[in-house]
């Protein structure tokens, strides 16, 4: 019986984890709680459709939605930045993404929902 | 223990197939607001499995993208709830194949946790802009990953300039192994 009990904590403990990490971030209302290197994340983004970062007739062409290098190139900057400010160290980031670009733009992005969540909650609080 | 072990085989797979991919939209734009209708498609050829979300809570009785907006979807069945301005409450789901399976479902519907998660994702977005302050629509956009919404029977750009207003949204994901995002954008 014991076990199954164990099984059981077990489980909620599995998915509440999981649907944590799901939990979908909030509406942006408060700029100003949002620190330098989340705007700057958020800027780079912004700033893709620049004239001279849109993509190329060459890069339309491609048979797939995923970004291409050039322009994934233009996020790394401020995704790193992103990820530094919470602590981790440059040889961890270069351990846990091998520099890949990819692997450090999706991380920064969960690091900025997971912040973006705390200052809604903070504003919720607070009001 | 025979019962213990495939309970824990069913939760692993369970949270191995509930990896579906993060939406992220941003709305750059200061003028308009985008108002249309947002779905999801099999990312199978000749499956046409689809989904569209429930109007979010806006006056405009259509999913709509508020101006300035930034928000994540973390998948399909914890899109709700949460009492956000992007909260999709009920998704309409189409199953041609199966046509029982068709209707509207709470986004935490375990039929939308089970079926919709493993087989759909992100597809596209048709909409117009609207203008914050005279409320007249402006330009058709169909954006999307061009695949999955043809899946889904529609046509859609990964990037289109709307011919009226010269505003660019975009639609793009960033893949490393299992993970991906998937972003859309409208832009300034």
């Amino acid at each position: 019986m014991k076990k199954y009990f164990l099984l059981a904590a077990f489980a909620t403990l599995s998915l509440t984890a999981v649907s944590c990490n799901n939990e979908s971030a909030a509406v942006n209302t408060v700029e100003s709680m949002k620190t330098p290197e989340m705007d700057n994340f958020s800027k780079a983004f912004k700033s893709l459709g620049d004239p001279q970062n849109r993509p190329t007739e060459e890069e339309k062409k491609r048979n797939t939605s995923e970004l291409s290098d050039r322009r994934k190139a233009l996020l790394v900057p401020a995704s790193k930045a992103l990820i530094l400010s919470t602590g981790v160290t440059e040889a961890e980031l270069t351990r846990k993404t091998n520099g890949d670009m990819s692997a450090i733009i999706v991380w920064a992005t969960q690091i900025y929902s997971q912040k973006n969540n705390e200052i809604r909650n903070k504003v919720k609080t607070e009001n | 223990m025979k019962k213990i072990t495939a309970a824990l085989l069913l939760l692993a797979g369970a949270m191995l197939y509930s990896q579906s991919s993060i939406f992220v939209m941003n709305n750059y734009n200061t003028n308009f607001y985008a108002v249309g209708r947002f779905f999801t498609g099999s990312k199978t050829p000749g499956n046409s499995l689809s989904m569209f979300a429930a109007p979010n809570p806006t006056p405009y009785g259509a999913y709509t993208m508020p101006s300035g907006i930034y928000h994540k979807y973390g998948s399909f069945d914890t899109s709700g709830g949460t009492g956000n301005i992007m909260d999709i409450d009920e998704w309409y789901v189409n199953d041609p194949a199966n046509p029982a399976n068709s209707g509207t479902y709470n986004y935490n519907d375990p039929f939308i946790s089970s079926y919709m998660k493993p087989n759909n994702d992100w597809a596209g977005y048709i909409f117009s802009l609207k203008d914050i302050s005279t409320g007249i629509n402006y330009d058709s956009f169909q954006v999307g990953d061009p695949a999955i919404a043809a899946n889904a029977g529609f046509v859609v750009n990964s990037s289109q300039i709307g011919a009226t207003t010269g505003v660019e949204a975009e639609w793009f994901t960033i893949s490393s192994g299992a993970d991906m995002v998937t972003y859309f954008t409208i832009y300034p």
